[in-house]
C-alpha cells in the first residue's frame, strides 16, 4: 500500500484562504452540468427563458406538503398515513442538501371522486389542491381511500390492488414555469394498496420515497446496473449502492422493497442527486457555522469531478453513462462498487428537432442547452470523500469508467438525455484512474477535479461532403445507393430526385454502426419529401416518416412517394432527435424505376429493359401484376421478359403497370401505365440447329440445340434474353444446366444454345421457348451395343493362327440384323473382309489371322456398327513356358474288344486357363497287351509291347488338340497316351480294351 | 352461554378469514414468466388492441384543470373493448408533466388499457409497460393517408417487444458477499430468501417462459384472444 497525503496541500490552501473570510458567501459555484445522477428536466430554449442547461428545480428549498385530512384506508388511518408520508419524504431531507420538505398541514378536504371531476380540459381537483395554490400549498398528498381518484385519473380498474406496483402512488409535477422552476406537485396514494399486512404499507412507503425523489426534480440513475441485470451477480455492497432512483424495480415477489437491502436509505448516488440540485454552497471555513440545524455545507467532505468525453473529431459524445469508484487515501485499489454516476451531455439539447417533424417546441422539446461545449461534458457534482478532511489516510482517488446505458432505460425509464432511444457509445469502453491528483473538498471553483477521456477508437468521420442543403439539395447518387454520416449535431442530409409522372419510388435509410452493420442503437433516421418547388422551412408535403425504424428490416426507415406529374423532389434524411455524430453512419437508397424500353410489346410479350436507380440482384419485376422473368440486374438497369398478354387474368384495356420489388426490404417502385401490349411484330426466334434422326443414349448429340432471337425486324439480335429449353417428351439432359427446364441467355448475336444427351431410348422432343415463340426438335434416342464374344485370342508365340472373331450387335435390346459391322485390324492381325452383316441372331463375324507374335505382344482389331458403336478385340502371344495341357475329354476309357476308343481331346492353356491357339503339341502312344495273371511262383510276366507311335498336332483357335488313340483290334490291350506342349505342358492317360 | 360464545368466536374467525382472503387478493404476486406477466396485465385491461398512432393532441389545463392528452390510434387488430376503426386514448396530462410525448405518430403499439373511467380517462396497464411496442412493418408513408388494417402478410413480419413486460417477471434475488459467497440477507430489511419467493418467482437464469422478449405478433395476438375468450367464459 502506498499513501498519498494531499492534506498538506489542502492545509496550505486553507491558510491562503484565511483572509478571504466570508467573501466566499457570494462565490458562485456555477459549474455547468453540476449534478450527479442527473436532473429529471433541464432548461433550454424555447420554452425556458432563463439560463439554458440548468436543472429544473423547486422554486423554494423548503416546499411544504399537505396531506389529505381523511384516512388512507380502513387499515391506515390519517395519523398512520401521515407517518408513512413523513417517513418517505424524510429520506430526502439529507444533511448535505438545502432541500427540506416539511409537513405543512392538512388539505382543506378529503379528496375523492366526489369532489374531483373531469372537465373538458382535464381533471379538476379542489381549489387548494390545484397548482394555482402553489404559493400556499406546494405538494398535495391525496389519500385516495377508495381508489376513486386513481380510477378517475388512470382508468376504471387502475386502483385494483393488482396494479399497486404501478398505481400505488401516482405523482404529477403539474406546474413548471418558464423560469425553470417547479411550483407544485400532486401525489395520490391509492388506499386500496394498503391493508392489514405491514408489508403493504412498507411497499407504499418505498414507492412514495421514489415518487418524492421524482417530484423533487431528480432523474433516474444507472449505477451498479448489474443489480438490475443480475449479470454479473451483484454483491451486497453493490446492492447497497444501487440508487433508490433506479429506473426499473426488480420484482422478486409481492413487494419490491424486499428485493434490495436497506430500501429506505438513500444511496450516495441519490444523495449526490439531491445535493447537486439543492446544495449548501459556501467558501467553507471551519469557523463558518452550519447553514441550518441538522445540516452541513454540501462540500465539506465532498468533491466535484468534471470532464468531457469526445470523439476523435473533437465533438462531444453524448449519452454515455460514466460511473465512479472511489479509492480511499492510502489504498491502491478502488471500492468494489460504483458510488455515483453521471451521463455525458445530460444538460445538452435532447431534441433539436428536424425538418421532418419540425422544430422542437413545448417544454419537452426545450430540454437542454445548445452550447456545443457541453455535448460531451460530464460532471460528478457531489462525490463524497471517504475520509473527513484532515484524516491521515491521504487524498482520495477515483476511477472513472464509461458504459452504455441499458436499452430499457428510455421513455418513462430514461436515463440521460436520449429519452426516445439510447445511443451506444462509440469505441471501446474506457476506464481511467485518477491517481495523480486526489479529489479535494469543493470549497472553491478551482477545487473541482478536471478529468478527461482521451479520444479512443471511436468513429472519426464527420465528412458529409455528399450532402446538400435544403435550398440546394444534391442529386442522389447515380446508382441510387450511397452511404454517408449524419454529423454533426443538427446536421440534415438533403438530396434531390427528378421523377417522371406516374411513378412511385421508395426511399430507404438504414442506420449503421461503426462496423457497417445495421443497428437501431445509433442514428434514428427519418425521411421527409417535398416538391422541389415547395418553400423551404415547411413540413414535408409529399411523404414523411413521423418516426424512425418503420420497416421490418433492422435499422431501416423507409418511405414511399408517388408522382402525378413530372417533377423534381427534394428529400431530407435526419435523426429523430435532430442529432448528428460521427457514429451516425447510414446507407441510403432510392428505389426508382424511370423508363422502360420498349414501351410497346407484342401480345407475346418480349424483352424489356428498365432503367432507374437502386436496383440490385434479386429484385423482382411484375408486369400488370404478373411476374416477369428477369435475366440481369445492375444498380441502374434490369432486363426482363414481359409475360404473354394471355397470362393476365383479363386482357388489359390500356397500358399496364411495371413494378420492381425488393422483397428483402419491401421496397418497390411502379411505372404506372408504362407498357403497352399491342399489334407489333413480336420478337422472333429461329431454329439454328437441333439433334435429329437417331441419337445414341448417353452420348452427347453431335448437333447442339440452338436458336437465335431477333427483333420483329427479323434482323436485330436480342441479347441477354432468357430462352427456356425443356424436354417435352422422352428423356434427355441439357449440357447447359444440371436440370430441366434450362434457361440460357442469348449472346450478343441473339444465339442461345445447349448440347444435349438422351438418357433413355425412345422418341425425344425438346423445346426452346422465349418471347412467346417456340422451337421444337424431335429425335430418336437409341441404346446400341456391340459386344465381342471373345475379346482376346491367346496364340502361341511365333505361331500364325486363324480364327473367327464374333460380335453381338443389339439395338434397344434386340438383335440388329442387317446392320453392317466394319472390321479393322492392325499390328500382326488381318481380317478377311472389311465388313460383314449382322445375322438374325445379332451376330456378325469375320475371319482373322494373327501372328506370328512374340510372347506378350499384342495385335488388335475393332468391330464398329453404326460407325460409332465399336468393340475391340485382340490377339496376344503366349510364351511356351506358359503353356499348360489339360485333358478335356476321352480319359479313362475301357471298351470291349469290339468297340473303338473315342477321341482324346486336350487343351492348351496359359497359366490363367485361357486357351492358347496355334501351339504345337507332341503326342506319344504305346499299346501293350493286357496283363496276364501272375504265376504262383516266380515273377509276373511282362506284358508285351504291341505297338507305339508319336505324332504332333497344333492347337486350334480354341486351344484344343484331338488325338485318335491307337487300338489293336480283337485283343485285350492297354493304350498309354502322353501329350506335351512347350516346356511345361504335359498330360498323360491310359485307355483299356478288354480281351 | 358457552354455545353462544363459541358461535360468536366462530363468526369472528370467519370474518378474519374473509379479511385474510381479501388481503391475499390484494397482494400483487410476481408472474413466473413473460407470458404470465402479459396474461396478468391482460386481465386488468378493459381495452386491448394493436394499432398505430395517427395523432397526438395535448389539451392544456385551464380553469384549474390539469389537462388531457389524446392519443388517436388506427386500430389494426381489436381484442377487447374496441371494435376497430380508430380509438382515442384520453390520458391525464399530469402523467406527462413536461409535455413528453410517449406516443409518437407512426409508431405501433399493442395497447392494454384500463377501461376508461366514468370521467373518460384511461392509461396503460402497468404504466408504459402496457403500451407494448410493435417492431417492424411498414407504416403509412403518405402523410395524408391514415394507416390501413394489417394484412396477414404484414402481421407475419411484426414482432412484439416484450422486454419491459419481462421486467415484471419475478426473479429470485440474492447477493453475494465480496468473497463471492451468496447471501440472501443484508441490512435491516431482509431480502427474501429463494425459498420464500420460490412459489411466485422464476429462478435467476431460468428460461421457462415460452414467449421470447421479441415475440411474433400473430402469436401474441392469438394468446390475447385466447385469454380473452377464456376469461369471458370464466366470468
Amino acid at each position: 500500500m502506498r499513501r498519498v497525503d494531499a492534506r498538506g496541500v489542502r492545509r496550505g490552501l486553507l491558510r491562503a484562504r484565511a483572509g478571504l473570510v466570508l467573501i466566499a458567501l457570494g462565490l458562485s459555484l456555477s459549474m455547468d452540468a453540476a449534478w450527479a445522477s442527473g436532473p429529471r428536466w433541464v432548461t433550454g430554449p424555447p420554452y425556458f427563458t432563463g439560463t439554458s442547461g440548468t436543472p429544473v428545480v423547486w422554486f423554494t428549498t423548503q416546499p411544504l406538503y399537505f396531506t389529505d385530512p381523511g384516512d388512507l384506508s380502513a387499515s391506515v388511518n390519517h395519523a398512520a398515513a401521515n407517518a408513512l408520508v413523513a417517513a418517505a419524504v424524510g429520506a430526502w431531507n439529507v444533511r448535505t442538501s438545502a432541500m427540506v420538505v416539511a409537513y405543512g398541514g392538512a388539505l382543506a378536504e378529503h379528496v375523492s371522486g366526489a369532489n374531483s371531476y373531469l372537465s373538458a380540459t382535464g381533471p379538476v381537483f379542489p381549489v387548494d389542491v390545484q397548482s394555482s395554490n402553489y404559493a400556499a400549498k406546494q405538494i398535495a398528498v391525496i389519500y385516495d381511500s377508495d381508489g376513486s381518484v386513481t380510477d378517475m385519473l388512470l382508468g376504471g380498474s387502475a386502483s385494483d390492488p393488482a396494479e399497486c406496483r404501478q398505481n400505488g402512488v401516482t405523482e404529477s409535477v403539474d406546474s413548471i414555469v418558464p423560469a425553470g422552476l417547479i411550483q407544485h406537485a400532486i401525489l395520490v396514494l391509492n388506499g386500496r394498496c394498503t391493508g392489514p399486512a405491514p408489508e403493504q404499507q412498507l411497499q407504499m412507503q418505498y414507492q412514495l420515497e421514489r415518487a418524492f425523489g421524482r417530484v423533487l426534480g431528480l432523474g433516474w440513475s444507472q449505477t451498479n446496473d448489474n443489480v438490475f441485470t443480475r449479470t454479473p451477480q451483484p454483491t451486497v455492497a453493490q446492492a447497497q449502492h444501487w440508487p433508490i432512483l433506479h429506473p426499473i424495480d426488480i420484482v422478486c415477489g409481492a413487494y419490491t422493497y424486499q428485493c434490495l437491502p436497506q430500501p429506505f436509505t438513500l444511496r450516495d448516488d441519490d444523495v449526490a442527486a439531491i445535493t447537486s440540485l439543492y446544495p449548501y454552497v459556501t467558501n467553507y471555513s471551519p469557523s463558518i457555522p452550519p447553514p441550518a440545524p441538522g445540516k452541513t455545507w454540501s462540500y465539506v467532505q465532498a468533491s466535484i469531478v468534471y470532464g468531457t468525453l469526445t470523439f476523435p473529431t473533437g465533438q462531444g459524445m453524448q449519452g454515455v453513462n460514466i460511473v465512479l469508484q472511489r479509492q480511499q487515501g492510502g489504498w491502491n485499489i478502488p471500492e468494489a462498487w460504483y458510488d455515483v454516476s453521471t451521463v455525458t451531455g445530460s444538460v445538452f439539447q435532447q431534441n433539436a428537432g428536424n425538418p421532418v417533424n419540425g422544430p422542437s417546441s413545448g417544454m419537452s422539446g426545450s430540454m437542454g442547452t445548445t452550447d456545443l461545449q457541453l455535448e460531451g461534458a460530464y460532471t460528478f457534482s457531489w462525490v463524497p470523500d471517504i475520509d473527513p478532511e484532515g484524516a491521515q489516510n491521504g487524498g482520495m482517488f477515483i476511477v472513472l469508467t464509461t458504459e452504455a446505458i441499458n436499452p430499457l432505460y428510455i421513455g418513462t425509464h430514461s436515463v440521460g438525455p436520449y429519452t426516445i432511444g439510447n445511443v451506444e457509445p462509440s469505441g471501446a469502453p474506457m476506464s481511467q484512474k485518477q491517481d495523480t491528483n486526489p479529489t479535494l473538498p469543493y470549497w472553491a471553483s478551482w477545487d473541482a477535479l478536471p478529468t478527461a477521456f482521451p479520444a479512443n477508437n471511436a468513429a472519426s468521420n464527420c465528412n458529409t461532403g455528399g450532402d446538400g442543403v435544403e435550398s440546394s439539395p444534391l442529386p442522389v447518387a447515380a446508382s441510387g445507393w450511397w452511404t454517408d454520416v449524419l454529423c454533426a449535431h443538427g446536421h440534415n442530409a438533403w438530396s434531390s430526385l427528378a421523377a417522371q409522372a406516374g411513378r412511385t419510388a421508395t426511399i430507404e435509410v438504414t442506420a449503421l454502426d461503426e462496423t457497417g452493420v445495421a443497428t437501431t442503437a445509433k442514428a434514428m433516421p427519418q425521411i421527409g419529401v417535398w416538391a422541389a418547388t415547395d418553400s423551404t422551412g415547411t413540413l414535408p408535403t409529399v411523404a414523411a416518416t413521423p418516426s424512425a425504424f418503420n420497416t421490418i428490416t433492422l435499422g431501416m426507415t423507409a418511405t414511399g412517394l408517388a408522382t402525378t406529374q413530372a417533377e423534381g423532389l427534394r428529400f431530407v434524411i435526419a435523426d429523430a432527435r435532430g442529432d448528428g455524430r460521427p457514429d451516425f453512419a447510414y446507407q441510403a437508397r432510392v428505389l426508382y424505376a424511370d423508363t422502360i424500353q420498349p414501351a410497346v410489346t407484342s401480345v407475346n410479350g418480349g424483352q424489356i429493359t428498365i432503367t432507374g436507380l437502386g436496383f440490385r440482384a434479386g429484385n423482382e419485376v411484375t408486369v400488370n401484376g404478373v411476374a416477369a422473368v428477369v435475366s440481369s440486374w445492375s444498380a441502374t438497369t434490369i432486363v426482363a421478359v414481359a409475360p404473354l398478354e394471355s397470362a393476365f387474368p383479363t386482357p388489359p384495356a390500356g397500358p399496364v403497370d411495371v413494378e420492381v420489388i425488393d422483397l428483402s426490404t419491401g421496397g418497390s417502385t411502379v411505372m404506372t401505365g408504362a407498357l403497352t401490349y399491342g399489334n407489333v411484330a413480336p420478337d422472333e426466334m429461329m431454329l439454328v440447329s437441333a439433334p435429329s434422326g437417331t441419337v445414341v443414349v448417353g452420348v452427347a448429340a453431335a448437333v447442339p440445340f440452338a436458336v437465335r432471337v431477333v427483333l420483329g425486324d427479323g434482323v436485330t439480335p436480342v441479347a441477354g434474353l432468357p430462352v427456356t429449353f425443356s424436354v417435352i417428351a422422352g428423356s434427355a439432359q441439357f449440357g447447359a444446366c444440371a436440370a430441366t427446364p434450362c434457361m440460357v441467355l442469348t449472346d450478343a448475336t441473339g444465339m442461345a444454345a445447349t448440347t444435349m444427351t438422351a438418357t433413355a431410348f425412345g422418341i425425344v422432343t425438346v423445346q426452346a421457348a422465349a418471347v412467346g415463340a417456340v422451337q421444337t426438335a424431335t429425335f430418336q434416342a437409341v441404346v446400341r451395343s456391340v459386344t465381342v464374344t471373345q475379346p482376346v485370342e491367346y496364340i502361341a508365340a511365333g505361331a500364325i493362327v486363324e480364327w473367327t472373331p464374333q460380335v453381338s450387335v443389339l439395338q434397344n435390346g434386340a438383335p440388329a440384323a442387317g446392320v453392317v459391322v466394319v472390321w479393322i485390324a492392325s499390328g500382326g492381325m488381318t481380317v478377311s473382309s472389311g465388313s460383314s452383316l449382322v445375322n438374325a441372331l445379332g451376330i456378325a463375324q469375320v475371319a482373322a489371322i494373327a501372328g506370328p507374335l512374340a510372347a506378350g505382344a499384342q495385335a488388335t482389331g475393332q468391330a464398329c456398327a453404326w460407325v460409332t458403336v465399336c468393340a475391340n478385340f485382340a490377339a496376344v502371344g503366349v510364351d511356351p513356358s506358359a503353356w499348360r495341357l489339360a485333358i478335356v475329354s476321352g480319359a479313362g476309357q475301357t471298351v470291349p474288344a469290339t468297340a473303338t476308343f473315342a477321341l482324346v481331346v486336350a487343351m492348351v492353356t496359359d497359366g490363367s486357363g485361357d486357351p492358347v491357339a496355334g501351339a504345337p503339341v507332341a503326342i506319344y502312344q504305346t499299346v501293350e497287351a493286357a496283363e496276364m495273371p501272375c504265376p504262383v511262383r516266380g515273377s509276373c510276366p511282362i506284358a508285351p509291347l504291341i505297338g507305339a507311335s508319336s505324332s504332333t498336332a497344333v492347337s486350334d483357335d480354341d486351344g484344343l488338340v484331338s488325338v485318335v488313340p491307337m487300338q489293336v483290334a480283337g485283343a485285350g490291350e492297354v493304350t498309354k497316351l502322353a501329350v506335351a506342349a512347350g516346356t511345361q505342358g504335359f498330360a498323360s492317360l491310359s485307355l483299356a480294351q478288354q480281351p | 352461554m358457552g354455545s353462544a360464545k363459541r358461535a360468536w368466536t366462530a363468526c369472528v374467525l370467519a370474518l378474519l378469514l374473509c379479511a385474510s382472503g381479501s388481503t391475499q387478493t390484494a397482494v400483487q404476486t410476481a408472474p413466473g414468466s413473460t407470458e404470465e406477466a402479459l396474461h396478468a396485465m391482460s386481465r386488468l385491461a378493459g381495452v386491448i388492441f394493436a394499432g398505430q398512432v395517427v395523432a397526438v393532441r395535448r389539451h392544456e389545463g385551464a380553469g384549474g384543470s390539469t389537462g388531457v392528452v389524446e392519443i388517436e390510434f388506427a386500430v389494426e387488430d381489436a381484442v377487447r373493448g374496441v371494435s376497430g376503426g380508430t380509438y382515442t386514448l384520453r390520458e391525464w396530462a399530469g402523467l406527462w408533466p413536461a409535455g413528453e410525448q410517449p406516443f409518437r405518430v407512426g409508431k405501433r403499439f399493442l395497447m392494454l388499457l384500463h377501461a376508461p373511467s366514468a370521467a373518460g380517462l384511461s392509461s396503460p396497464v402497468g404504466g408504459m409497460d402496457g403500451a407494448i411496442p410493435i417492431r417492424g412493418g411498414s407504416q403509412s408513408q403518405d402523410v395524408t393517408v391514415p394507416a390501413a388494417a394489417l394484412t396477414s402478410g404484414e402481421a407475419e413480419g411484426l414482432a412484439v417487444d416484450l422486454r419491459w413486460v419481462a421486467t415484471r417477471v419475478g426473479r429470485a434475488v440474492s447477493y453475494r458477499d465480496p468473497e463471492g459467497r451468496p447471501t440472501s440477507r443484508s441490512g435491516p430489511v431482509p431480502v427474501p430468501t429463494d425459498a420464500e419467493i420460490a412459489s411466485s418467482a422464476t429462478p435467476e437464469g431460468a428460461t421457462a417462459a415460452p414467449l421470447t422478449q421479441n415475440a411474433a405478433y400473430p402469436t401474441v395476438l392469438a394468446m390475447l384472444r385466447d385469454w380473452d375468450r377464456d376469461d369471458n367464459a370464466a366470468r
